[in-house]
């Protein structure tokens, strides 16, 4: 700035202002005659002189005053009581602060409120604050928001509340703009009523009820919060000299107090009615009827004002509302309802006597209720059919009214592949491609608390499609099912939530969208779900959840359907269909890296078929040209991983995955375990350690994490740790077959037999149709010698799984009980098994391993021989592979080859207990060599 | 207490050696006891009541300092030090409050309504749009902008801050008058005359 023009500036603007506002003009047309830019300068700050008497230093003291007791209180990161980690400021008032906060050990959010009282001062008005809301912890009601607890730390008092997700009917009321509908408002009064009811019960009083304290949940259940909180400064302070009269002002809010709180401190349960009641007419008729522009006029309104009659406002409401809602608010308490009760009471008789389509809706929810799940969809997708001229506004209706049962605390959800009404192909592809990518960007919200998603890739390999199996496997809680209907150019997409554990039907919904619009269904269907799941939208992830990739409507459509098609990879005429609808997309939008990306992915799938190299620099160009499209875009650096090490560049793909888990901040899965699993194939064990460490640690909250690690553990040897992350993984996902599966195998690598059994056959519990754990059981019984307790699980392993492996324990069993007829009949079905496999793929090392095990039992030395040797050259330093064979040289009779392998696998990590576990080893006890190995007590890894 | 007193002496004389080090290391340290006392003030729910700038940043430092045991010349330092860190703290907390804010989209809940809120205080202005303003404003005329900060910011009197500065009162005061005219104009803000 010129330092001239800045000062005539100055000395201009100081003659003018003492001038009268008619003279300045003038005044300055005069002097400023020969430099215009000085009075423009001028007359623009002298416009701004009125405005600078608001900008005063106490401005600033406000917006501190403001900043240093908002949020920031300094509590945020801070541990309270040794319990309970502060998250975040959820909300602040002049009642006090309420926190967001984790149970440490639990792991679990909660709401710390933190009531702003002049608690301080004096010791006794704070022990006898703190055993008033103690009280509140004795309440448990659905319409409750739970007080567990009442903390007194030092300088201050929490009052530990369940968390609500949702938003305040205060907040809803003031963005809607308009009254509810006697149909929205009919379930949040009852349910409001219903939690008075039960507080009253115990005679507890909220003092407080008004729209801040009533929380309202996606999926549509109340929460009153607060209980214990407001009394605080009421009439039962007796003869406390520092309670004041002024003082209850601040306890309750004046528009929704009852006139005896005003007026004389003498109250029971029946202010609370008058208080909802005040709600209540808010809710109908979009304003508060007492509020005026001072407390002291509103409480004035409130002692003696009756307010005009509900109808007069909103026409629309139901008399018998109205009639109920001018009980409440009668100013004698004796004129008003005796009991919440009664207030729920004619609430629900209003209910029931609404209108035809809610009683349809009723009749659907309790057959919700009491079938199971497949009768309950197979309702829903009838009625879809069938109501669909005037599904609109029914369907809306019905998901309202459905909506009612709580979810389960921990959702653990499935989601399963949304059916198709109807058979056309293209239907069928873009369908199964949307529950793909939904599940894909659910899974990628594990940080919301108790949310855990099982990943579609999961889903697909064990073929999950309905809601018994995916609670078997995967102990899912929650399944989401979903069908699509196609009509000319709509789609209409329902979807329902069910409850897993108790088979009903917990949530449903669906709308219509134009095909011509996929953006704007993946959206919806999105927030649904969410809401549906009582997730709150998370703004923060607002990038992943709706990120399109491409402008281009139909170039999205075709690449959801290659996803689709890509999903059911394993019928490998989809493979080539899924190139075909990602080429076009992005002949559509050449811009489309995410289309780039998924194309490179189906080359690499084309290659895992064909194993012919030219479809991996298909993939390479592919991918590379997503990653020069959009950098950031980790799905083409997990193409570019999975291409890589295809081609052996396995130092590339460390690099590739790298990226791919920075700029997905972790939520890849694919990126995650890749990294892993390359850098094991490199033997770089302790990078592979630290990449799922680093797993864990970006998504503390996924199972799926501490299940892969653990696995890792496992392979590794490192049994103890193994067994610790399953346990954590179980702990975030209980009953998971899967985990429980993979845990007993760590007991059994760790010789723990006992814990072995009992994990296998919870496992079994779970899942009695799957081969494996019967196998594994078998195995255990047999390497503890219990020979008689393992034929009938191999039994039933072989009879399930038939494949060669489980053929073969079968074959040892009978073998070691002395059935040698039968075992040999065995190890002959699993020789000829086995050779078919290497029939199919000639370097099939366990295969080989185990045709040349079987050859040995059938003493068919040249064939076991060139098996065995064939597989420890493809497979070396594998100590489990040199144990199995050093019991084919046993049976041999090559005692000393045995031997030696043995000592290699003893070098490479093998147990003394895991050598123990092998009966057909049990010859060489006697063998010095074998004493030497067996004391020289090798360290566990 | 005496050696965290001696410690803040110790910062405040270094940071009047020009040692810019010495201030990242005295704001967390008064940093708290402000933040204590802004929350007793505010819960003094008393209507009417109103918060002072004075009172707050000058009870924060008496506590922390033994002013009357340092001489006039540091204790234009310490004012002087005292606004410079009030602004800095206020502007960085606003913008990590924003950023949490923009971040989650935090909805706040007003979990009572506005009767409360102790009466009297004006509406608080947008810190960081203040801020960037002021450093505008120094760019332009760096007297005016030191006269805003201690005045804005530090609480100080008219007196102290001639006193501080050197410069007479008359100057302090139209410095004062232009610079909020300039400000309000920077600010943005109207008036519906």
């Amino acid at each position: 700035m010129n330092e001239k023009f800045w000062a005539q500036v100055e000395e201009t603007f100081f003659e003018a202002v003492e001038l009268p506002k008619e003279a300045r003009t003038t005044f300055l047309n005069q002097v400023c005659a020969e430099w215009p830019e000085i009075q423009r300068e001028v007359e623009s700050l002298l416009q701004h002189e009125a405005a600078a008497k608001q900008l005063n230093p106490s401005a600033v003291v406000a917006a501190a005053a403001e900043l240093f007791t908002e949020d920031e209180s300094g509590l945020i990161g801070t541990v309270v009581a040794d319990k309970y980690l502060i998250r975040s400021c959820l909300g602040t008032g002049g009642s006090g602060e309420v926190y967001l906060a984790d149970h440490i050990a639990l792991d679990t959010p909660f709401a710390l409120k933190r009531p702003k009282t002049p608690l301080g001062s004096d010791p006794q008005y704070r022990k006898r604050f703190v055993q008033e809301a103690r009280r509140a912890v004795l309440l448990k009601h659905d319409n409750v928001a739970r007080v567990h607890d009442v903390i007194d730390v030092g300088e201050d008092v929490f009052i530990v509340m369940e968390y609500v997700e949702g938003t305040t009917l205060r907040t809803r009321l003031d963005d809607r703009g308009r009254p509810f509908t006697t149909d929205e408002f009919l379930p949040i009064a009852t349910q409001c009523a219903a939690a008075l009811a039960a507080a009253h019960e115990k005679h507890l009083v909220h003092l407080d009820v008004k729209p801040g304290n009533i929380m309202l949940t996606p999926a549509g259940q109340v929460k009153v919060c607060d209980f214990g909180v407001a009394r605080r400064l009421s009439a039962d302070t007796g003869g406390d000299t520092t309670t004041s009269k002024a003082d209850w002002t601040f306890a309750g809010t004046p528009a929704y107090m009852a006139p005896e709180v005003i007026l004389s401190h003498q109250f029971d349960e029946r202010a609370d009615l008058f208080s909802l009641g005040t709600v209540f007419y808010e809710m109908l008729t979009g304003r508060n009827p007492f509020t005026a522009d001072t407390v002291v006029a509103t409480t004035a309104r409130v002692v003696s004002d009756n307010p005009p009659p509900i109808s007069t406002l909103n026409p629309d409401v139901d008399p018998k509302l109205e009639r109920i809602i001018a009980r409440m608010l009668c100013k004698d308490p004796n004129e008003r309802y005796a009991t919440a009760t009664d207030v729920v009471n004619d609430l629900t008789a209003v209910r029931r006597s609404r209108n035809r389509y809610r009683d349809v809706a009723e009749s659907i929810r309790e057959a919700f209720a009491e079938s199971r799940w497949m009768k309950a969809a197979a309702i829903i997708v009838s009625l879809v059919v069938i109501a669909a001229p005037f599904a609109g506004i029914y369907w809306n209706r019905l998901e309202r009214w459905i909506g009612g049962a709580a979810l389960p605390e921990r959702r653990i959800v499935a989601v399963l592949p949304f059916q198709l009404i109807g058979n056309s192909r293209d239907e069928r592809l873009y369908s199964e491609g949307v529950s793909e990518i939904l599940t894909g960007k659910l899974a990628q919200l594990t940080n919301v608390p108790n949310l855990q998603v099982v990943p579609s890739s999961e889903i697909r390999s064990r073929k999950i499609d309905n809601p018994e199996k995916a609670r078997a496997e995967f102990g899912a809680t929650i399944v989401l099912a979903g069908a699509f209907q196609f009509s000319g150019d709509q789609v209409r997409v329902s979807y329902s939530l069910i409850d897993a554990v108790h088979h009903r039907g917990l949530r449903s919904g669906s709308k219509t969208f134009l095909l011509a619009d996929p953006f704007t269904l993946q959206d919806a269907a999105i927030r649904d779900i969410l809401s549906m799941l009582e997730i709150q939208f998370p703004p923060t992830a607002q990038e992943t959840l709706q990120v399109f990739g491409t402008p281009n409507p139909k170039a999205f459509f075709l690449y959801t359907q290659g996803r689709g098609a890509l999903s059911n990879y394993y019928d490998r005429e989809n493979v080539d269909t899924a190139i075909n609808l990602f080429t076009q997309a992005v002949e559509l939008d050449p811009q489309y890296a995410a289309g780039f990306a998924a194309l490179g992915r189906t080359y690499w799938q084309k290659f895992s078929f064909t194993k012919q190299p030219a479809w991996l620099d298909q993939g390479l160009n592919a991918c590379e040209k997503a990653v020069s499209l959009d950098r950031p875009l980790s799905d083409g650096h997990v193409c570019l991983g999975l291409l890589h090490e295809s081609k052996g560049d396995n130092e590339l793909a460390v690099e590739d995955y790298q990226r791919a888990i920075t700029y997905s901040a972790g939520a890849s899965d694919d990126a995650l375990r890749g990294l892993g699993s390359v850098l094991e194939e490199l033997h770089r064990y302790e990078d592979a350690e630290k990449a799922y460490l680093k797993a864990i640690e970006l998504r503390p909250q996924y199972w799926a994490s501490q299940s892969w690690i653990a696995v890792f553990y496992n392979r590794d040897h490192k049994y103890s740790k193994a067994i610790e992350h399953f346990y954590k993984a179980l702990a975030l996902s209980p009953d998971n077959a899967q985990v429980y599966y993979s845990l007993a195998l760590a007991f059994l690598n760790d010789g723990q037999y006992d814990n072995a059994i009992r994990s296998i056959q919870k496992s079994i519990e779970l899942r009695p149709y799957v081969a494996e754990p019967y196998n594994n059981l078998g195995l255990t019984y047999l390497r503890t010698r219990r020979y008689n307790d393992a034929i009938a699980p191999l039994e039933k392993a072989a009879s399930i799984g038939n494949n060669y492996g489980m053929r073969g324990n079968l074959a040892r069993i009978y073998w070691l009980t002395g059935q040698k007829e039968k075992a040999r009949q065995n190890y002959q079905l699993g020789i000829e098994q086995g050779e078919k496999l290497i029939l199919l793929n000639p370097r099939d090392h366990a295969a080989h391993l185990l045709v040349g095990r079987y050859y040995a039992m059938l003493d068919k030395k040249t064939e076991a021989l060139s098996h065995i040797e064939l597989a420890l050259t493809l497979h070396p330093d594998d100590p489990h592979y040199l144990t199995i064979a050093a019991t084919a040289y046993v049976q041999l009779g090559d005692r000393n080859n045995a031997l030696s392998l043995l000592e290699q696998a003893v070098r490479l990590g093998y147990t003394t207990v895991q050598i123990q576990g092998e009966p057909e080893l049990d010859v060489l006890k006697a063998e010095p060599r074998f004493i030497a190995l067996m004391s020289s007590n090798p360290q566990r890894k | 207490m005496v050696a965290r007193q001696e410690e803040l002496t110790r910062l405040l004389q270094a940071w009047r050696d020009r040692d810019r080090a010495a201030l990242d290391q005295l704001t967390p340290l008064i940093y708290g006891e402000l933040r204590k006392l802004a929350r007793f003030h505010m819960s003094r729910e008393a209507p009417g009541h109103t918060l002072q700038a004075t009172a707050l940043i000058h009870e924060a430092f008496l506590k922390l300092v033994d002013i009357e045991g340092v001489d006039w010349k540091d204790r234009r330092h310490f004012f002087a030090a005292a606004s410079q860190i009030m602004r800095r703290m206020l502007v960085d907390y606003a913008r990590k409050k924003r950023s949490i804010k923009r971040g989650r989209q935090l909805k706040r809940v007003p979990f009572e309504e506005a009767i409360a809120q102790p009466a009297g205080l004006p509406a608080p202005v947008d810190i960081i749009a203040f801020d960037q303003a002021l450093t505008r404003l120094a760019a332009a005329d760096a007297r005016k902008a030191e006269v805003v900060e201690f005045w804005f910011f530090g609480g100080m009197t008219v007196e102290e801050i001639a006193n501080t500065m050197d410069i007479g009162a008359t100057t302090v005061r139209r410095d004062m008058e232009f610079a909020k005219v300039w400000l309000a104009r920077a600010l943005g803000i109207n008036t519906h005359e």
